[in-house]
């Protein structure tokens, strides 16, 4: 089991990962807070998961 | 429920319930269990090395990329030829083509940079890559379809159309580029057919992406649709409101109270 | 098929060649765009090698853009006044008018085609050859229906209102792709471009062909829900 990774490629390797947290991480943000945002102006009985 | 004279009123509530609380702390979970065999624990490939890491990412997001955009389409359909033309289906295909979208960027960064170190080269015009990247474009013009003006049903009856016109044309892509690349010998000298003997870490490694990301896509789609069920139901709230307001203007403007 | 659906699409049609004949737009303003695009085509590529090998690209790349600009003009005259709307609500057969609308569409772009394919002859030195005629005609004729109708359906749902106009492009050219592919590998092999034998070409045309067909047939089915109110 290897834990080296060639210097030349870790760049790529880290980059893909870092670029996919990277993305979802605030894409996921952006969903939550465009869902907090639209909440507070809907009463809970309109919502039809509350 | 709580009277509107109530003095403290409680917040109002976003869109998160527990069912997604539990499942984004699991997805979470996954998501760095991935990372941490993705990265560090499974082994490098014989043939690729460590470039095969990348794939436990590209793997799981194009998977999740092409599922998102079939539910965008079997939605649309349900919508169109459902007898009662539920929204709620509109709702989900819109909300379910938005993060296929990004699903997809993902899928051509992370393949891009793995191409970058297996090939030699970012990008390649071979079937497989060309059809993934109009397909993306041909996503984001569906969004661009769904964010014209217009009421709810004309936005949903327009983007399910387009969003099964979409799967009748993919297919069609994917030939026409297939025959082109295979008759240009020349593209074929780098092969483009993951040819990875999976050890049994690897393929775990794999599985885990696939459960985390599908996990994921669960999560994101709920709330997207609540949101946009909010969106919408604000919208028609303040066409009411601005109708009501113009009822109330010619009222009080004509003396003798008459009119709507 | 019935005959009085295929008689309103054939009024339709009639209808939108006769409001090209007296306003001329084609004539006046898409066929130059469309030459001046041949022409610009060479200072961006050089002359030679590059561009006598592209022709069959160029000449395609030329067309798709001026579909662009025929389609918007051809769904312009009808938001004008209202005229869509008018026909929908009269209860003229959706799928008559898509038919109507593709067919016209489609005789434009074989006229626009014709002149483009005569442009690359002088322009970039492309020669047709005798075995090759048959199969440039067929390429041809394919291509430009597959396109009109795409033509027809995407601009059915761009057609009218703000912001929508420049929505046809993003729509209509990754659905054009595959058009782009095989009209050029058609031409090519049609005129011998890079010693390409005539016979490569005819799958190219059945692959047109099926699109064509494909598009054609869900556009019909289609434009009633996406020109509805």
């Amino acid at each position: 089991m290897t834990t080296v990774i060639a210097m030349r490629d870790a760049g790529f390797i880290l980059g893909a990962y870092a670029a996919t947290v990277v993305v979802i991480g605030s894409f996921a943000l952006w969903v939550l807070r465009a869902g907090r945002r639209s909440g507070r102006l809907v009463d809970d009985e309109e919502k039809y998961w509350t | 429920m709580t009277p509107t004279t109530s003095p403290q009123p409680t917040a109002r509530r976003a869109t998160g319930t527990r069912a997604t609380r539990v499942l984004g702390i699991v997805t979470l979970v996954m998501l760095g269990w991935l990372l941490l065999f993705g990265l560090v624990l499974s082994p490098a490939d014989i043939d690729q090395g460590d470039a095969v890491r990348i794939m436990y990412v590209h793997v799981p997001t194009v998977w999740l990329a092409y599922l998102a955009f079939i539910v965008t389409a079997v939605c649309s359909g349900l919508y169109l030829f459902g007898k009662r033309h539920s929204l709620g289906f509109d709702r989900v295909a819109g909300a379910s083509a938005e993060i296929g979208v990004v699903f997809m960027a993902l899928t051509l960064i992370s393949g891009s940079l793995w191409g970058r170190i297996t090939w030699g080269v970012y990008w390649q015009w071979d079937a497989r890559l060309t059809t993934t990247a109009l397909l993306f474009v041909t996503y984001i013009g569906y969004l661009a379809v769904r964010g014209l003006d217009g009421t709810r049903e004309r936005r949903a009856r327009r983007s399910a159309v387009i969003g099964l016109l979409a799967v009748v044309e993919i297919p069609l892509v994917h030939w026409s580029v297939r025959l082109w690349r295979s008759l240009h010998q020349e593209a074929t000298i780098l092969d483009t057919d993951l040819d990875v003997d999976i050890d049994g870490l690897m393929l775990f490694t794999l599985f885990s992406g696939v459960i985390a990301f599908t996990l994921l896509f669960v999560w994101l789609l709920l709330h997207r649709t609540r949101t946009i069920a909010l969106d919408d139901l604000l919208a028609s709230r303040g066409l009411d409101r601005a109708i009501a307001e113009r009822r109330a203007e010619v009222s009080s403007s004509s003396p003798s109270g008459g009119g709507s | 098929m019935t005959v009085g659906r295929l008689r309103t699409a054939r009024r339709i049609a009639a209808k939108d060649l006769l409001v090209e004949r007296r306003s001329r737009v084609l004539v006046n303003q898409v066929l130059p765009f469309s030459g001046l695009v041949m022409v610009v085509f060479a200072f961006a590529l050089g002359t030679g090698g590059v561009l006598e090998r592209s022709a069959p690209g160029l000449i395609w790349l030329a067309v798709l853009f001026s579909t662009l600009i025929t389609v918007q003009r051809s769904f312009a005259i009808e938001t004008a006044d209202g005229a869509l709307e008018s026909l929908r609500v009269a209860g003229v057969d959706p799928v008559a008018l898509f038919i109507g609308k593709a067919a016209a569409l489609a005789c434009e772009l074989i006229a626009l085609i014709t002149v483009l394919l005569g442009l690359a002859v002088v322009l970039y030195g492309a020669e047709p050859r005798a075995e090759g005629i048959v199969l440039l005609v067929t390429t041809a004729i394919s291509a430009t229906c597959a396109l009109a109708a795409l033509g027809t359906i995407y601009g059915g749902l761009a057609a009218g209102g703000p912001g929508r106009e420049t929505l046809l492009p993003l729509l209509i050219l990754p659905v054009a792709a595959p058009v782009l592919i095989g009209a050029t590998r058609g031409v090519e092999a049609a005129l011998g471009t890079d010693r390409t034998a005539v016979s490569e070409g005819w799958p190219w045309v059945g692959l047109l062909t099926v699109f064509a067909v494909a598009v054609g047939v869900s556009g019909a089915l289609a434009f009633g829900t996406l020109i509805e109110d």
